[in-house]
């Protein structure tokens, strides 16, 4: 799960109602758009391609990577595609899809983001094979498979002055998550389409006022699509992506409800891509510090935030455990919807790496 | 000529309302000067005003020439003004745009009454022969009474209203004009009411009465 | 009085006076207040559109430093937006502008962008533009669009929110929204997916650039495919210089009726003056200082101009709501300028308005006051003096108009700018005025010599003008003023108005009008096919250049089209079309270029062609009405041999005889062209002359608010007449003059005065007028034209003049009857 969905959010409803609900309209029930439901039957290289019977989906990529002096560094790249309407008009400007696209880094003198949107249908923003290549943009960001297929692939992109070029590999399959990639999100049934490619090789370069730095380290990438991915008592969700030392990965996701009795979900992937969901049982989440972070916004430049940012992730079916915890605080996402999302170190970085996102957290 | 009977007449004041003619009753017969003496503010004016229809009473009637002045719209109130009755005031109200020979014609003109040979007789008498291209501005102030005289007696109204006609004047000459005021009346065959405060000015006409707390005596006590 | 006496005695016991006598503080502060308002409301449109000046590199909130357009005026492919955007340059975005006609052939200018697109804010806070605007953007960017109207426009074409507004060929806009954007201005606003479905088109107007560092810009440069060119927005730059003479025009007319104002404010101060002798003999006599009562003048004057500019400025602030929709349709229309519709009344505006209340009213109230008290403490005849005083008045005011004059004729020698102009029409204006008093008086005292014979009551009504005149006399003076002003303008705008369509009449003679990017002109007009109908054609092409630092276009014109050899030349020299249409090196100018750009006949211009300066003869030059930039004609071949980016300006067509313009549309759809590209001859001349007319609405609406405050400036002096006489006029009601005789007094006077002015207001209206269109209007705007004198709009004024007249007479008239009797009634009494 995703920021992304409350992004979309906030830019449909406008700033007025960001202040009051976001979320509404991703509980509308999604009624024209198809249905996200179990049983699917998933192809690729089709797939990494849009869906627009359906809302939203993504494109969201992040890396953990390092300098040659051992320095933690990371990237986050996401594309999102919204349809305004039911209709599947995707061509010319009459189209009813809208894209947004958002970049981070994360290097060790600090943290840059940006956001960008583009209207569909007329070539500013694109998921398409391009001459026979698979080919993701938003105006000059850019993520391109060499072949039909996203991976192996290079992902361009400038942000805050930084220029990001990276090369993508992966030698293991595509991992669908939840049921054989039908990923539910509430007991009352939403859910969304969410495959993922855990084991990505990354490396190249980021150059900054003009110095270039030589990056490799681990990708992660996310692809889900959905038409009404929440419910009614979901307030925001915690969501970890784990690079584990011993070459495993781990997804855990939990969706906070109003009640406390949260949304708990996950993957196991194995060095070699095989996988394994996790259930609700099976999953055990602790807050271990919760930190007050500068959270500005442009409506709100001075906003502080208290963010969870250690935590105690344990899979007590495995007897494994492990503390996470930030980077660095500074990793806020202060765009039109903010969110916090950032490079975590798996017990003091002996265990690993990883992304974590938080979403919902008010100032 | 004029006659008044029962008249009654009250104004609003600050301090309530004050009856200023508390019943007058007069008859000044053609030909007649009579002086109205009385203190200041003990209504002399007010009744100079009613004679002449510039204001109505509350109670009582007002004729003159035998027809009451209640009757007339004002239409023929103007009529009456223009020939019938003349006023004479302190302030002489010469028109300062015309000549004084066209002043001293202005109210004969009005009602075309003009009498060449009575005209001639009042710019004599009023010693204005060498003043008649003049304008008023140009004339000293017994100077421009005299016209107001001449204005208000060349058409030889039955009844002449004057105020105070030498207020303006020093003492010296006022009891000339006076006399010569008296002689032109008689000889315009006017019957004259002269308001005035003092005594002296008082005996050069025939008759005098004495307002007094709203009402005419015919002693000053 | 001890010295310690307290300044605020004697000032309450000088403003008693008004205390008194509210109608005359209420027309002193009518005064100021329609002087001062009239001016404000100039002054806050003024320096807001100066600030929309300011903006004119914004385009609906983004800046745009610079242009992408096509060498050949084609528009820019959307292939060649997108290729920038993939490249990385964020701060282009498109922009679409159209002119296109309302049903009833009303002007509307389109304006369209990608909001999702504009590069407002800073990076990570894109999408700014979404945010600011309150607003269903996702109704904006999807069918069926919006169509944002700024509610003047949408007021004025009738249009109501959700309502589709039909244009002239049948297509329908986007529904509407009341709504404006930045810069918006009069345009209307929508969707850039929407304009291009609605024109039919496929490209770009142009691209905008929003600021971009020098080396940005050069590899924008070096990204450019061949056919576009990147060029400076110099648009703020070019809007301040262009739109100059109009301001100064604006100006020139507010401080008209500044001046008018100031009539009714000395009107009103003389009989204030007036009746407050006594008040500052008595003063005197108890022993106030000079002093004392100097300071309390000035502190009345301090309050006076403090109420009257604040009340003056607040009437301007609303009377500038009601006249920027028709400035901003003049700016708009004559140089495409773009004014919000957000006022704003700067400091500035509000300390000059005070300065010149302040100045005004210590030249009609501090100083005569002044003056009174350094005479002796005792007046002499007052009648006398009175009458003196008017003579003096009149005398003093002649030998002023006499000094005036002479400036005037110093100034007309030496003028060469728009403000020598207006100082110049000032002069003659102000000469005029002052001259005025004595002439009445002369033509008075000739009347009243004529009337020697005749009866005395006719004497006596017509010399009561000797009465009158002090009290009229400023009044008088206001009424000239208006009436001038009125007369020259409206001379002004009707010889424009008939010398324009005389022109387009010459220069529209063609049956069709096509402006089309997709249309490959010269083919068209060459194709057989089309011989069958098509009597000429005359495709003309143009190219854009900056000559004296100015947008400059030289068209390429086809020597042998009728349009061609039948041009109207203002000025020419002998067989100069033969001789240019023969490749003489000799070039066509507009007036513009003559007027304003100083060039003459027979002289040499060099303009910047692709292969370096190239001169050319002026062989003559034409008129250009309505053009602000400079222009200049050249054979076609000539502009295509030396330019290289030579783009198609228009295709003239005139039909056969019994040729349907159905069947030319037709040829124009096969060949390419939208439905919407071509206007019939009639449509464009229809358009045109609206556009006059929407352009000149604002001079009529100054011209009657003129004419008003001419109007209470009448007013107030007979209401002044009136309280000043009252006694008077009861003591001849009391020697039998009727209340009818009495209202003959008043008028026939009045009458006579209102006559004579109107009679003099009519050849120095035309004198105005004639300076105007030959000085003003050439310095201004560079046109010339002839003058059409009409009796017409003096006729029209007279009896504007005489409604005025009998409206203010039935207004004291009611007066009188109300004031008389107890006027009568106290007749007598010692005063």
């Amino acid at each position: 799960m995703k920021a992304v969905f409350l992004l979309l959010m906030a830019l449909l409803v406008g700033p007025a109602a960001a202040q009051g609900d976001p979320y509404q309209v991703l509980r509308s029930t999604g009624e024209g758009y198809a249905s996200v439901l179990p049983g699917r039957a998933f192809s690729f290289p089709a797939d990494h391609l849009p869906h627009p019977d359906y809302r939203i989906e993504w494109w969201y990529l992040t890396a953990n990577l390092k300098d040659d002096a051992g320095r933690h560094w990371g990237l986050q790249w996401t594309l999102f595609r919204q349809a305004m309407s039911p209709t599947t008009d995707t061509e010319g400007w009459d189209s009813n899809q809208i894209w947004m696209a958002h970049a981070a880094i994360t290097t060790p003198d600090g943290h840059r983001h940006e956001q960008r949107f583009a209207r569909g249908g007329v070539g500013q923003a694109a998921v398409r094979l391009e001459n026979g290549r698979f080919a993701a943009w938003l105006d000059d960001w850019s993520l391109t498979g060499d072949g039909v297929g996203m991976l192996p692939g290079r992902l361009r992109f400038t942000v805050g002055g930084a220029v990001v070029d990276m090369q993508l590999a992966s030698d293991t399959p595509p991992v669908l998550q939840g049921r054989a990639g039908y990923s539910q999100k509430s007991a009352q049934g939403q859910a969304s389409y969410y495959y993922s490619q855990p084991h990505i090789a990354v490396s190249g370069s980021v150059v900054i006022d003009g110095k270039p730095t030589t990056l490799t380290g681990a990708g992660w990438l996310d692809r889900e699509w959905s038409s009404q991915p929440l419910a009614d008592n979901q307030q925001g969700w915690d969501w970890f992506s784990l690079h584990l030392a011993d070459g495993h990965a781990l997804m855990v996701y939990r969706l906070r409800h109003d009640d406390g009795k949260h949304w708990l979900s996950g993957s196991w992937v194995t060095p070699d891509g095989t996988a394994r969901t996790l259930g609700a049982d099976e999953i055990e989440l602790a807050v271990l510090d919760t930190r007050r972070v500068r959270t500005p916004t442009a409506a709100d430049p001075e906003a502080t935030r208290d963010l969870p940012l250690g935590w105690r992730v344990r899979l007590p079916g495995l007897n494994r455990e492990w503390t996470v915890r930030a980077l660095t605080d500074d990793q806020w996402m202060g765009g039109r919807f903010p969110y916090w999302e950032g490079v975590v170190l798996v017990d003091e970085g002996a265990g690993g790496v990883g992304y974590l996102e938080l979403t919902g957290y008010g100032p | 000529m004029l006659s008044f009977s029962g008249v009654v007449k009250r104004y609003a004041q600050p301090e309530g309302e004050v009856t200023v003619l508390a019943g007058v009753d007069l008859d000044i017969v053609a030909g007649e000067a009579v002086a109205l003496l009385g203190e200041s503010g003990s209504g002399k004016s007010t009744l100079l005003h009613l004679a002449a229809g510039l204001d109505t009473p509350d109670v009582g009637r007002i004729a003159v020439g035998g027809h009451a002045l209640a009757a007339m719209d004002d239409r023929a109130l103007a009529a009456l003004r223009r020939g019938t009755v003349s006023l004479v005031f302190q302030q002489f109200h010469l028109i300062g745009t015309l000549s004084v020979a066209d002043n001293i014609r202005f109210q004969a003109a009005l009602c075309g009454r003009l009498d060449p040979a009575f005209e001639a007789e009042l710019i004599e008498r009023l010693g204005l022969r060498t003043q008649l291209d003049k304008y008023p501005h140009q004339l000293s102030g017994g100077q421009q009474q005299r016209v107001a005289i001449a204005r208000a007696l060349l058409h030889r109204p039955a009844l002449v209203l004057a105020d105070e006609p030498t207020g303006n004047l020093d003492e010296r000459s006022s009891g000339a004009v006076m006399a010569l005021f008296r002689d032109l009346v008689k000889a315009a065959g006017s019957a004259l009411l002269m308001v005035t405060h003092s005594r002296d000015m008082a005996d050069y006409l025939d008759r005098r009465l004495w307002l007094r707390e709203g009402r005419l005596h015919d002693a000053p006590i | 009085m001890p010295r310690s006496e307290p300044l605020g005695v004697v000032v309450r016991a000088l403003l008693s006076h008004y205390w008194r006598h509210p109608w005359q503080a209420v027309f002193l502060l009518v005064g100021l207040l329609a002087g001062v308002a009239l001016w404000s409301a100039v002054q806050i449109i003024n320096s807001h559109a100066r600030a929309s000046y300011a903006e004119a590199d914004f385009v609906l909130g983004a800046q745009a430093t610079h242009w992408i357009r096509s060498r050949s005026g084609a528009g820019v492919r959307q292939a060649d937006y997108i290729a920038f955007r993939r490249a990385g340059f964020r701060q282009v975005f498109p922009v679409v502008q159209a002119r296109v006609s309302t049903a009833d052939n009303a002007p509307l200018a389109i304006i369209a962008t990608d909001l999702l697109a504009l590069p407002t804010g800073m990076a990570g806070d894109g999408g700014d533009a979404l945010g600011s605007a309150n607003l269903d953007w996702l109704a904006f960017v999807q069918p069926p669009y919006q169509a944002w109207f700024p509610a003047s426009v949408a007021d004025e074409l009738g249009v109501a929110e959700g309502q589709q507004l039909t244009l002239r060929d049948g297509r329908r806009l986007p529904p509407a929204v009341l709504a404006a954007r930045e810069q918006q201005g009069r345009q209307i606003f929508m969707d850039v997916g929407a304009a291009l479905t609605l024109l039919g088109r496929d490209t770009f107007t142009a691209l905008a650039v929003g600021p971009v560092s020098p080396e940005v810009a050069a590899r924008l440069t070096a990204a450019l495919p061949a056919e576009l060119m990147l060029e400076a927005n110099q648009q703020r730059l070019d809007l301040t210089q262009l739109t100059a003479s109009l301001h100064t025009q604006l100006t020139a007319m507010s401080l008209l009726s500044f001046a008018v104002g100031l009539f009714i404010v000395f009107n009103a101060v003389r009989f204030s003056l007036w009746y407050r002798r006594p008040t500052l003999r008595t003063l005197r006599l108890v022993g106030v200082s000079v002093r004392a009562l100097a300071l309390a003048i000035v502190a009345e004057t301090l309050v006076w101009s403090v109420l009257g500019s604040a009340l003056g400025l607040l009437a301007g602030w609303g009377i500038s709501h009601a006249l920027l929709p028709s400035v901003s349709a003049s700016l708009q229309n004559l140089y495409g300028a773009v004014v919000g519709a957000d006022l704003l009344l700067d400091p500035a505006t509000i300390a000059i308005a005070w300065g010149m209340t302040l100045v005004g009213l210590a030249f009609a109230l501090a100083w005569p006051l002044l003056l009174q008290l350094r005479g002796p403490a005792l007046p002499g005849g007052s009648a006398s003096a009175g009458v003196l005083a008017d003579a003096r008045a009149r005398r003093v005011l002649l030998i002023g108009a006499g000094v005036l004059l002479l400036l005037a004729a110093a100034v007309y020698w030496q003028m060469n700018s728009v403000i020598e102009g207006f100082a110049l029409l000032a002069l003659l204006l102000f000469a005029a005025a002052w001259a005025l008093p004595q002439a009445l008086a002369s033509a008075h005292r000739l009347l009243g010599c004529a009337l020697a014979g005749a009866p005395l009551v006719q004497r006596w009504i017509v010399s009561d003008g000797w009465a009158q005149l002090p009290a009229l006399r400023t009044a008088m003076m206001a009424l000239l003023l208006a009436l001038t002003a009125n007369l020259g303008v409206e001379t002004l705008v009707g010889s424009f108005r008939t010398a324009l369509a005389g022109w387009l009449d010459q220069r529209i003679g063609a049956d069709i009008y096509v402006n089309s990017a997709q249309l490959d002109t010269r083919g068209f007009v060459a194709d057989p096919a089309n011989a069958g109908w098509l009597a000429a054609g005359h495709a003309r092409t143009g190219v854009t250049i900056r000559w004296q630092g100015r947008p400059t276009k030289v068209y390429g014109l086809d020597t042998t089209t009728p349009d061609t050899y039948a041009l109207p030349l203002a000025q020419a020299a002998p067989d100069a079309l033969t001789r240019w249409s023969s490749g003489e090196r000799l070039i066509l100018a507009n007036e513009q270029a003559h007027y304003l750009g100083g060039l003459r006949l027979g002289q040499t211009v060099m303009l910047p062609t692709d292969g370096g300066p190239t001169n050319y003869t002026v062989a003559g030059f034409f008129h250009d009405y309505g053009n602000p930039y400079y222009q200049f004609y050249l054979p076609r071949e000539e502009v295509a041999r030396r330019w290289h980016d030579v783009s198609s300006t228009g295709l003239a067509l005139w039909l056969k005889a019994g040729v349907s313009a159905e069947t030319a549309e037709a040829a124009l759809v096969a060949a390419g062209a939208q439905p919407g590209e071509w206007f019939a001859q009639g449509d464009i001349k229809r358009l045109s002359m609206k556009i006059f007319d929407r352009t000149f609405a604002m001079t009529a609406a100054m011209n009657t608010l003129t004419l008003l405050v001419a109007g209470a400036a009448l007013l107030t002096a007979l209401l002044a007449i009136l309280h000043e006489r009252l006694p008077e006029f009861a003591q001849w009601r009391a020697l039998g003059v009727t209340r009818r005789e009495l209202l003959r007094v008043i008028a026939v006077p009045l009458a006579l005065f209102v006559t004579l002015t109107w009679l003099a207001a009519i050849p120095l209206g035309a004198l105005l007028s004639w300076l105007l269109i030959h000085d003003l209007n050439v310095m201004s705007f560079g046109w010339s034209m002839p003058m059409l004198w009409s009796p017409l709009p003096a006729l029209k004024l007279g009896l504007l003049s005489a409604g005025i007249v009998v409206l203010v007479l039935a207004i004291v008239l009611s007066q009188l009857t109300r004031k008389l009797p107890q006027a009568m009634a106290q007749l007598g009494s010692a005063q």
